[in-house]
Order: structure tokens, then sequence, then C-alpha cells
């Protein structure tokens, strides 16, 4: 299709290799993702488009995401928009 | 409030020329453009549900204030356990009996031999009903019953007061099935009358009224909504003929893509209403305390700030880098029963099209626009495939 944004040609990021997770860990802060409760709302994304990644209409972690210097309060804030109440954060 | 089904090209003409701004045809402030409409359901302590979402007016009993008619903390109570109830992995659990419904309906239009079809009748307003009344748990001999009253209640928000008779044999119908399973005890049962009977959230439990209201919104909110995006789908592939020969090269494939593009391109839900609480501003316009507000999703879901080609309905557009459509709503109230609509239409379409050859909206044949400025639907949808008599 010649429309841009409706290719789909670049690849998911879980094909080039496992850089997608449903539990991220660093810096004392734990996020998981329930796949159980998600329904790909995207909500996450749209909040913080370097950490949470919507694929096959789950949202997923991405590895590359620096979570140890990340502001806790933007991960918060994001993960906090799910309405299905999919995404927990926590110490540890 | 009546209005005419509204056209996309004066939908996008509002919304060049303004796109929040207030409208007597509707009685409150309308926003179409995408950014508003976000705003709008963004700030919900601003503006608030719960003095009902079709024509806002005074603020409900609060024993009524369930889901779609709540607010934080009371709203996020009651959501916190619906979510998991109708969760995607849960409802996946009803695939096959949904399968076997679908098959079923199929098998009677079949079976009549005729070429031409009713689809909302045989189909698509009752497969979701019957959906919902499994899900809850009603039992097989109660549930022609049990969706027959549901219609009655969806007819009830256009023409209140003339179904209150019969609604109320359905609440005492669920008042019923309410006290059996708290007679039984909880874990006896995992239907979703049951699983609300039983939730807890910090101890508390839902009253009998507040497990009845929910179980009314959710078929009032759930049936015709899903029977409809069905049926606008089934139109909307016959006004774009390359992209329905694009599906039907590759049902299984694309099924996904056209539910998604359904639900942005001509979504069951025109639009919603909120009441303002407080002085506020949509996009720098002043709204002030009290104001009804109308967020036009159907005209958000066709914003060309956001969409390419948003008034064409095209297969395939790449959802992981579009911002998310508003067919199910936006924020916190995001569509409760979207994984079950999801599931019922990707059933339903993906069976129509792959046991009726052919299917096509019957040449001629002009459907009718639902009333009001809630629903964007059809009142039925005439269908020919081709049986083999005839082809």
């Amino acid at each position: 299709m010649d429309v841009p944004g409706l290719d789909g040609n670049d690849a998911a990021l879980r094909d080039q290799g496992a850089l997608v997770k449903t539990e991220l860990a660093a810096g004392g802060l734990q996020v998981s993702i329930d796949h159980d409760r998600c329904s790909g709302t995207g909500y996450c994304q749209e909040g913080l488009p370097a950490l949470f990644t919507v694929q096959d209409r789950r949202a997923w972690l991405r590895e590359d995401f620096d979570l140890a210097t990340a502001d806790r309060e933007d991960v918060e804030d994001a993960a906090g928009t799910c309405p299905w109440f999919a995404i927990t954060v926590e110490e540890r | 409030m009546s209005a005419p089904r509204q056209l996309w090209s004066d939908l996008a003409e509002e919304r060049s020329r303004c796109p929040v701004t207030r409208h007597e045809d509707v009685n409150a402030v309308r926003v179409t453009s995408y950014a508003g409409v976000k705003e709008v359901l963004r700030d919900f302590r601003s503006f608030s549900n719960r003095f009902g979402t079709v024509e806002p007016g005074p603020e409900l009993p609060v024993e009524d204030q369930v889901l779609a008619f709540a607010d934080p903390p009371r709203h996020s109570r009651q959501r916190k356990l619906l979510t998991a109830a109708l969760s995607a992995s849960r409802v996946e659990r009803l695939h096959d009996a949904m399968q076997q419904t679908v098959d079923g309906l199929i098998d009677a239009i079949i079976a009549t031999g005729s070429p031409d079809f009713e689809l909302i009748s045989s189909l698509a307003s009752p497969f979701p009903a019957l959906m919902t009344a499994e899900l809850m748990g009603v039992p097989h001999e109660l549930r022609e019953r049990f969706v027959y009253y549901s219609h009655l209640s969806e007819l009830s928000t256009a023409m209140p007061g003339v179904y209150d008779a019969e609604l109320a044999q359905w609440s005492e119908m669920i008042e019923e099935l309410v006290r059996q399973r708290r007679a039984i005890g909880p874990g006896a049962s995992d239907d979703l009358i049951a699983t609300m009977c039983f939730a807890e959230t910090d101890g508390q439990r839902f009253s009998d009224r507040e497990v009845g209201q929910m179980v009314q919104l959710v078929n009032s909110a759930g049936n015709t909504t899903t029977t409809t995006l069905i049926s606008n789908i089934v139109y909307a592939l016959d006004e774009f003929p390359e992209q329905k020969k694009l599906f039907l090269s590759d049902i299984d494939g694309l099924v996904d893509s056209v539910v998604e593009e359904g639900l942005r391109y001509d979504g069951p839900i025109q639009g919603l209403g909120r009441l303002s609480q407080c002085p506020a501003q949509i996009q720098g316009y002043d709204v002030p305390e009290g104001e009804r507000v109308f967020g036009s999703y159907a005209a958000a879901s066709h914003d060309p700030d956001i969409y390419e080609r948003p008034d064409e309905f095209v297969v395939g557009r790449d959802w992981r880098k579009l911002p998310p459509h508003m067919g199910f709503g936006y924020g916190i109230h995001h569509c409760i029963g979207a994984n079950l609509a999801r599931l019922e239409a990707t059933i339903a379409l993906t069976t129509l099209y792959k046991r009726l050859p052919g299917l096509q909206v019957q040449p001629g044949f002009t459907p009718e626009a639902v009333p009001g400025w809630t629903f964007r639907g059809w009142t039925g949808m005439m269908l020919r495939y081709e049986t083999r008599e005839h082809s």
C-alpha cells in the first residue's frame, strides 16, 4: 500500500531479536505487563514510547529502555493510564 | 434529539471550521477533532459521567452510578473487577461457543433456501445478545426472554418510559439470578453475575442493586453496539470493493485489520456526552460549569491530522504506528466489552464470508440510518449470496 503510515514496513521490534519483554527490572524498579489483562489500547505507548510498544494487540516493554536512570514518575504516569489495569510498577 | 446520519464531509467541514463549539441541535458543546475529544475524555475530573452520557441531565441516584455512568473512585472499583472477567484471555474461552452460535444462525439462513436475508435480525442482533447471556450464566430456558428484555432496554433509550413494565420484569429476573448465586455462595460458578456477586475490592462487595445495574448496562451497552459493528463493516466492505476483494483474498489473515478499521471508519457509537463540573477549557475554548459536552467519536476517528485517507475504509493500516481510534472511546472508560466485541465481530465476519459465497448488500437496497446522536448504524441490512440454485 503506497500510503505513509500504512505500509507496515518497519518490522516488529521482536523480529529484530528479543528486544521486548513483559518484565523489566533495573535500579530498584520492576515494571511488568499482565498479558491476560492487556487489551492493546496503546495508551502506555502514547505516554512513554521509549519504554512501551504495542505489537499484536499487546503492550510490551522495550529492553533498550534505560529503566535505571528513568524518571519513576514518567513510568508510573504512563502505566497509570491503562484502563485495563495491566501494568504494575513496583520497587524491588 | 434526532438527526440524520452525519456525512463524513459534513463532519470534516465542521472540524475544519470550528472543532469545539456549542451546537443547539445537540444542545451541547460538540467536539469534532481528535485532540479535542481526547482532551475531554482524559479530563474525567472536569467532565463527568455520573449525570448520564446520552443526554446528561440530573445526577443519577448513587446506586445507578455504575461503570459508564460513574466517576472515579467508584468507577475504578467497579471496573477493576469487570476488566478481569472480560480480559482477552477470559473472553477467548467463549470462542467455541461463539463459533457454534454463529454457525447455527448461518445454518438457519441457508435452510430458508433464499439467496436474500436480513443480516441484523438473522445474525448480527441475536448473536451478541446470546453470547452476553452465556457470559452472564443465564439459564437456557430464560435466554429468549432475557434477550428480548435486553433489546427493549436498548429501544427505551430512544423511547423513555414506553417499556417500563417489561423492564421491571427484567430487573426482577436479574435480581432472582443474583439471589440464587448469593444463596449458593462463592466458587460454584465463574459466570459474570457470580463474579460480580462475590468480587471484593477493599473488603467491600457490590450491592444487589449495583450488580443488577451492571448486568443491565453490560447488555444495553454491549449488544446493539456489536450488532452495529458487524453490519456497518459488511456495508463498508461493499462501499469499497477493492478493499473487500483484498479481504476475501485472505480472510483469516486480514479479519483483525478489517475489524479494527471498521471500528475506526464506522464505529457504532457516533459520540457520547459529559457534564462539566467546573469552568474548563477544550483546545482553548471556554466551557462553563454545568455545560453538556458531546464528543464526536466518529469525527475524531476521521481526523485527517491523525489518519491518512480518513474517509476511506482501508484494510491493512499499521495500528502499531497509529494513535488509537475512538471506536471504543478513550481513557478510563475505554469500552469494557472491547475484547468481547472484537472476538464476536471477527468470528461473525470470518464465518459469514467463508460460508456464504458472493455475499453482498442486495443490489438496489438502500439502508435506513438509526436515528439519534448516539449510535451510527442501520435499521436493517438486506444481503444476498449465491445459493447453489442461483449460482
